[in-house]
């Protein structure tokens, strides 16, 4: 598939988790693939810079759902992080594709 | 027979330093806030307040949570802060921070042990205060006290405020609820949830030096910044807090 013609979509979902989660995707619509994704809430997590790294090893994943949790799980797995569950953040992450999340 | 149980706390200092700043912007609080968690071994306590109001927003927080234009019209100040969390309506209130490089590793224990420091002033004060994890003080189920940390080279911060009095409404209005996720109940319920606790700004402060005395077991010794140190402050207030490239990252 020649990638040019390959249109970027982008959403955004807010998910009460333990605390709330905002995601804002810009994403590939045929090859479902992450273009961009910024993580945003009241949560914490220690270190901080570890949630701008997370958003950069996204970059280039695949919306599916294996692939994003073991990304998220190989980045966090030194940190603390309070107000989400992986397996919860993954789920919003793959929600957020929906159409109505369209902008 | 009566046993008088002493509960034997984690964290011991000989001394901290006792750092009254009065009350400043939130960019110049910030900046002191993070000047003191880069700089200082000893640990700090840091009480102040604001002299315009102002909503800090958490580290990960968007910028989009705030009405930013109303916020200019309203004269009330933005900054975000080192630390995660929500964002917090600072105005009729007292602030800490508090600096060391002695605490428990774990987030919870931490929060737990440094939050003693204002549950035990609360009830000098006769109030009946809780911890709430994660990072809250209640009193009969009402958030009093909201708190946040964040660790830099083996050095703890937490900040956090003690709200005197609360205009939930006026907070609310200045935020960017998202009304398509969070229903009108659960706005209500947060306007419930934070009570003020009508008490003075020093008398807070008095019991929280006192506290701080008998929860640490420890001397407080006045401590001030030096003027090449709040030039620092000045800089890093100037290049960091008040720039767009800060407040607007996310």
């Amino acid at each position: 598939m020649n990638s040019s013609h390959d249109k970027t979509i982008i959403a955004t979902t807010t998910a009460k988790l333990g605390k709330i989660v905002k995601i804002k995707l810009a994403y590939k619509q045929e090859s479902q693939l992450i273009h961009s994704i910024r993580i945003t809430g009241d949560f914490f997590v220690h270190p901080e810079e570890v949630m701008e790294q997370l958003e950069q090893g996204l970059c280039g994943a695949k919306l599916e759902k294996e692939e994003l949790k073991n990304k998220i799980q190989m980045t966090l797995k030194n940190s603390e992080f309070f107000g989400f569950e992986i397996d919860s953040l993954v789920d919003v992450i793959l929600s957020t594709k929906g159409e109505k999340n369209q902008i | 027979m009566l046993y008088l149980v002493q509960k034997v706390r984690k964290i011991k200092f000989e001394n901290i330093g006792i750092l009254e700043t009065g009350n400043n912007t939130g960019t110049w609080n910030m900046a002191v806030d993070e000047f003191l968690l880069y700089n200082y071994k000893e640990p700090i306590l840091r009480i102040y307040g604001w002299s315009k109001p102002c909503i800090s927003i958490g580290y990960f927080q968007s910028i989009d949570e705030v009405d930013y234009k109303k916020c200019n019209e309203k004269n009330v100040d933005v900054v975000r802060r080192i630390t995660g969390g929500g964002a917090v309506f600072h105005d009729m209130e007292l602030t800490y921070s508090f600096v060391t490089k002695n605490f428990p590793q774990s987030i919870m224990e931490s929060y737990k042990e440094i939050s003693e420091l204002i549950i035990q002033a609360l009830k000098k004060l006769g109030l009946d205060a809780k911890f709430s994890p994660l990072n809250d003080v209640t009193i009969n189920g009402k958030k009093v006290c909201g708190n946040a940390q964040t660790r830099k080279n083996s050095t703890l911060l937490q900040h956090g405020t003690v709200l005197l009095e609360v205009d939930v409404e006026k907070m609310f209005s200045l935020l960017n609820v998202p009304i398509e996720k969070i229903s009108d109940k659960e706005i209500s319920d947060v306007k419930n949830r934070v009570a003020g606790i009508s008490k003075t700004f020093d008398q807070v402060s008095d019991a929280l030096k006192n506290s701080a005395t008998d929860v640490f077991g420890c001397e407080l010794v006045p401590f001030k910044l030096n003027q090449e140190e709040l030039e620092l402050c000045q800089k890093l207030m100037n290049e960091k807090f008040s720039s767009e490239n800060w407040t607007f990252r996310r």
